[in-house]
């Protein structure tokens, strides 16, 4: 496995005990309410940020949506990986349970995208509980997805591809990941100025490719 | 959801009106209006609760260096301070070209 193969937005399947939180112990740094929920599904999410040959970045989630903790892996204690597009075919609804209307949203988009030939799938909460099989959307979640999209994607089928998502239950923020940075669709799509904000490992910039090399 | 207000000495006038950005995780919108030579001033809605200092920290810098007579409107949903003030970099440029 190089190092591009672990992504932002991808799931792993980890082990508490080998996650680092640099300088200060993980118990020092994570609330204990966020570590027995950790201990619950053992998930962390990939976030942006140099993957080296031992180390990946990620993202421990708390319980509010804006609340993450950062944090390092090493990457031989990697128990699994599960990547958005993953999951694309397992949201369906989970048994005995309620489906939020992220859930039903995603499977209009689904529909709605059925030609798109780039690698996509549910992130955000939807991701994370599709995964871990643990409630994690409530009725208020908005949807979010992420499409990696290695070769360019040009502005008109963007917009095409926003025009198919327009209709839906919730908010959905559309994230595409390029070999080099992140940006929103929707910016993309319909951004008055050519630039727009690229999200790249040394933190975002204004620019107007998103496919060049930086 | 919290919600603030500041404001800052403007001098120059601006063409245009400007929208960049979206509300989404991580990121916000920034719209900018020209108003009257005098005053400029910026209403923030936030998502994330207890951050007003590093908004004002971000907002001096950021007036430090601008003088434009406008007002300002962000809805943000946790963006970083670095990506807010590529936003209100990228709102002056729109407003402006």
């Amino acid at each position: 496995m190089n190092f591009r193969s672990i992504r932002p937005h991808y799931l792993l399947k980890i082990d508490t005990d080998s996650i680092s939180c640099g300088p200060n112990s993980f118990d020092v740094s994570i609330p204990a309410s966020v570590r027995r929920e950790l201990e619950e599904t053992n998930f962390v999410v990939v976030r942006r940020g140099v993957v080296t040959e031992n180390w990946v970045p990620i993202g421990i989630r708390g319980h509010q949506r804006s609340q993450r903790w950062a944090a390092w892996y090493p990457r031989y204690a990697i128990k699994g990986i599960v990547k958005p597009m993953d999951l694309l075919t397992q949201v369906d609804p989970l048994k005995d349970r309620e489906v939020s209307p992220a859930h039903r949203a995603f499977r209009s988009l689904r529909n709605a995208w059925q030609s798109l030939t780039y690698p996509w799938g549910p992130a955000g909460s939807l991701g994370f509980e599709v995964a871990t099989g643990k409630q994690t959307t409530t009725l208020r979640s908005d949807l979010d997805v992420v499409i990696y999209a290695d070769e360019p994607l040009s502005r008109r089928d963007a917009q095409r591809l926003l025009a198919a998502a327009d209709d839906l239950e919730v908010t959905v923020d559309i994230r595409v990941e390029t070999p080099t940075c992140g940006f929103s669709l929707t910016e993309y799509a319909t951004s008055p100025t050519k630039t727009i904000l690229l999200r790249t490992v040394d933190g975002p910039i204004l620019g107007d490719d998103p496919w060049k090399r930086l | 959801m919290e919600q603030f207000e500041f404001k800052y000495p403007a001098k120059r006038k601006v063409l245009r009106r400007a929208h960049v950005g979206v509300v989404g995780s991580g990121d916000l919108e920034v719209l900018l209006e020209p108003t009257e030579i005098g005053a400029a001033s910026v209403l923030v809605r936030t998502s994330v609760d207890g951050f007003k200092d590093n908004w004002k920290a971000v907002l001096d810098r950021f007036f430090g260096q601008y003088d434009g007579a406008v007002h300002i409107e962000i809805n943000d949903a946790g963006a970083t301070p670095g990506a807010v003030y590529l936003r209100l970099q990228q709102a002056v440029e729109a407003s402006e070209s």
